[in-house]
């Protein structure tokens, strides 16, 4: 049962990060990106491309982490600035249907080529570092969890760092708090607007390597893992990194806990239908209330 | 002019549906069951700006609800129709119960859970999908009369596309539909002038719920055959595709961009993989640069031609106008009697077919069958026919009338029987092209008065 436990905290930490950046994209634009997993999915698929993880790689060698990370959180971040170019600066003055059909659309349209590209079959990739593991409390964790606990830690720190000592930070929450006084300040909006998502969708692409290696992969394992987050972000209101993190932890767990306690095929997704049904009903504005 | 073209050209679809052979018939009962669903996603998202994800599972569920009544309580689909609409409006006000609260963003994410949970909880039980070959329906018959055939079963699923036709329309036009549109474009203002926002957005999920278990049942009836597969999750994508295309307005942009996504899907016309990319590209480019749609594209369209109808008809009098347009108006060429003569032709061939396809078989439900669809369906279409020449026969002969005693620019280019003539721009009007929008006295009026006022100024 502990094992159990550990292994939801670790799924659950990272959809923490993954409702982290939907949360920062909504504050900042507005928009619910219906394409987060779909990004992380292509520059995860990139990164295994370069190490030869999968059977359709153009490459001839592995080309090892120090070239194929750097390379997948950079596609990551350019998907990310494309979006913000053609989706979200079209659509600043009524961002929300508009932008929640576009994101889709460009959810469907990186699906689709990927599926081209790649084929639809699950395959299991080798992790990002070897290693026995360690015995924590007497539970083994193994060393893909442990990257995962400890880039969750120094992105969660550094992001509020970020926030809270640059002016990077300052001019990012700004814009997030209200868009028209921070242009009228002098900040340059659409840069903070293309810096923002750049940063989510580097986050997307880093989240998808950490937990390929603990999931079934195929061109659709972050749709699955997204809906997740979105869940988790609801809880938070969408604004609130902190309620959407810990939103994620929590159903990380809670999913592992009754996925072992009742094997029915399917009432992970039914709860989670039903919990957010009740949470629209009963708080729309989500549990967690942002400060910015 | 509009409605009648909009009535010729779903009459002349008609007609060629019924001419068309079995593969064909089967291809567009598939269209058609895809607009029916659209229906519902229409009135959701372009009327009252809401977003569903969910569309896969609102028809899904409650096509395997049909399926099973159908199979279990031996129920014929037919008669299961209703039920199926049931289904998905009780799917619709689950979602409601969500929306009576939140806004329209947290109400997609909501709409997102419950079609995925759908898909992955109640499309992997046993007890709703069957065996894992899939369901298995009887063709269902109809007064005794077993439809086996697509071609058979086609004047069926038309009646049922009527129906939901008349249904959306009634809506749209009546005080939920101009309270939708209030509510899209501004719910604060809408709640202060007293309209129940809340409710009506929950009206509208279980609307579109609605027409989605029509959909569903209408697919069971049609297919009699019905697995998961069927319905995965991307078929909400395309629907959206669909409803988003189709942009604000009337049903036409649906069905439309219905014909264009789904007939292009079924018929293979464009290479699969170009279809599959040019929809998300065409949804993004709607989205952020158009925003209106087919429905737009179709409000261009026809303004357009009335300024220019507009235009031709004030031009007639004068030598230049004359010049300009005498092929096509001059001879009193009305584009509704062009359509009520091409669909008599139609009822006719129709008829001739039936004839001949009955003659030569010797299966007397084949002969049966050809009766139903080509021979009655090609008397209906011959009495429509006669019916659009009958009525514009009327209104033709009442808006000569109506002039020759308004004496609006003399008829016969005399004085009018106010005594008053003026440089009149001799008399072509009566004779000349019919203001295509509106055959009756009134707009023949407003348009003479239109060009005397440009004789005037000359």
């Amino acid at each position: 049962m502990s094992t159990v436990v550990l292994n939801g905290l670790f799924v659950g930490l990272v959809y923490g990060l993954l409702a982290v950046g939907l949360v920062v994209i909504y504050r900042t634009s507005r928009i619910v990106n219906f394409a987060y997993g779909e990004t992380g999915m292509l520059a995860t698929f990139a990164y295994f491309d370069l190490r030869l993880g999968t059977n359709t790689s153009t490459f001839t060698r592995d080309h090892g982490v120090a070239l194929a990370l750097p390379t997948a959180l950079v596609l990551g971040a350019a998907i990310g600035v494309a979006m913000e170019l053609l989706i979200a600066r079209p659509l600043r003055a009524n961002p929300t249907l508009n932008g929640m059909v576009g994101t889709i659309a460009a959810g469907l349209l990186f699906i689709t080529f990927a599926v081209h590209r790649w084929g639809i079959e699950v395959r299991p990739v080798k992790p990002l570092v070897e290693g026995a593991g360690v015995r924590l409390l007497g539970l083994t964790v193994s060393p893909s969890q442990l990257l995962i606990g400890a880039c969750t830690a120094v992105i969660l720190g550094g992001l509020g760092a970020l926030y809270r000592f640059t002016s990077l930070g300052l001019r990012l929450r700004a814009t997030a708090l209200n868009p028209y006084a921070a242009a009228l300040s002098g900040i340059n909006t659409n840069a903070t607007s293309m810096a923002t998502w750049a940063m989510a969708g580097a986050l997307s692409a880093l989240s998808g390597v950490l937990i390929a290696p603990l999931v079934a992969v195929n061109v659709f394992f972050m749709t699955l893992l997204t809906l997740r987050a979105f869940a988790a972000a609801l809880v938070g209101g969408l604004t609130s990194i902190w309620g959407g993190f810990l939103a994620g932890v929590l159903l990380g767990v809670a999913e592992s806990v009754v996925a072992f306690k009742s094997p029915v095929a399917g009432i992970t997704d039914a709860v989670i239908a039903l919990g957010m049904i009740v949470l629209v009903m009963a708080r729309p504005g989500g549990l967690v209330r942002a400060d910015y | 002019m509009v409605p009648v073209v909009r009535a010729g050209a779903v009459a002349g679809l008609g007609a060629l549906a019924l001419l068309a052979g079995e593969a064909t018939a089967y291809k567009l009962g598939l269209i058609a069951i895809v607009f029916i669903g659209a229906i519902g996603l229409h009135i959701l998202v372009n009327w009252s700006g809401e977003l569903s994800l969910a569309h896969a599972g609102f028809i899904g569920l409650p096509a395997f609800v049909v399926a099973q009544l159908s199979l279990h309580a031996h129920l014929s689909p037919i008669l299961a129709l209703p039920l199926g609409v049931v289904a998905g409006v009780l799917l619709g006000l689950v979602v409601a119960l969500a929306a009576l609260r939140a806004r329209g963003l947290q109400v997609a994410l909501v709409t997102l859970a419950v079609g995925i949970a759908i898909s992955r909880f109640f499309f992997v039980r046993s007890w709703v999908i069957g065996p894992p070959a899939g369901l298995h329906i009887a063709p269902p018959s109809l007064f005794g009369l077993r439809l086996e055939t697509s071609r058979s079963l086609l004047p069926v699923l038309m009646a049922v596309v009527v129906l939901a036709v008349l249904a959306s329309r009634s809506i749209l036009e009546s005080k939920l539909g101009r309270a939708l549109s209030l509510v899209r474009s501004n719910p604060d203002a809408a709640a202060a002038v007293g309209i129940p926002v809340a409710f009506y957005r929950g009206a509208v999920y279980a609307m579109a719920g609605a027409f989605a278990g029509l959909a569903g049942a209408s697919y069971v009836l049609w297919v009699q055959r019905i697995s998961p597969k069927a319905f995965p999750l991307d078929l909400g994508f395309t629907y959206l595709v669909i409803a988003v295309l189709a942009g604000k307005g009337a049903l036409t942009g649906v069905a439309l961009a219905a014909v264009l996504i789904e007939g292009g899907q079924v018929f293979s016309i464009l290479p699969r993989d170009f279809a599959l990319y040019a929809g998300p590209v065409a949804l993004i480019f709607n989205v952020t640069r158009y925003q209106e749609g087919f429905n737009g594209l179709l409000r261009e369209t026809r303004h357009r031609l009335e300024r220019k109808v507009a235009i031709m008809a004030a031009e007639t009098g004068t030598a230049d106008g004359e010049r300009r347009w005498r092929g096509w108006g001059a001879r009193g060429v009305r584009l509704p009697v062009v359509i009520a003569a091409l669909l008599v032709a139609a009822g006719f061939v129709a008829v001739a077919l039936a004839w001949y396809h009955a003659g030569n078989t010797d299966q007397v439900w084949i002969q049966n069958q050809e009766m139903v669809s080509g021979g009655i369906g090609g008397l209906g279409l011959i009495v429509l026919g006669c019916v659009l020449l009958l009525r514009d026969a009327l209104l033709h002969g009442r808006a000569v009338v109506a002039t020759s005693h308004t004496g609006v620019a003399g008829a016969d280019g005399d004085a009018d029987w106010l005594g008053a003539s003026g440089p009149e721009p001799p008399a072509k009007e009566p004779a000349g092209p019919e203001p295509e929008g509106t055959p009756t006295g009134r707009g023949r009026r407003t348009v003479a008065a239109g060009s005397k006022g440009r004789g005037d100024t000359r």
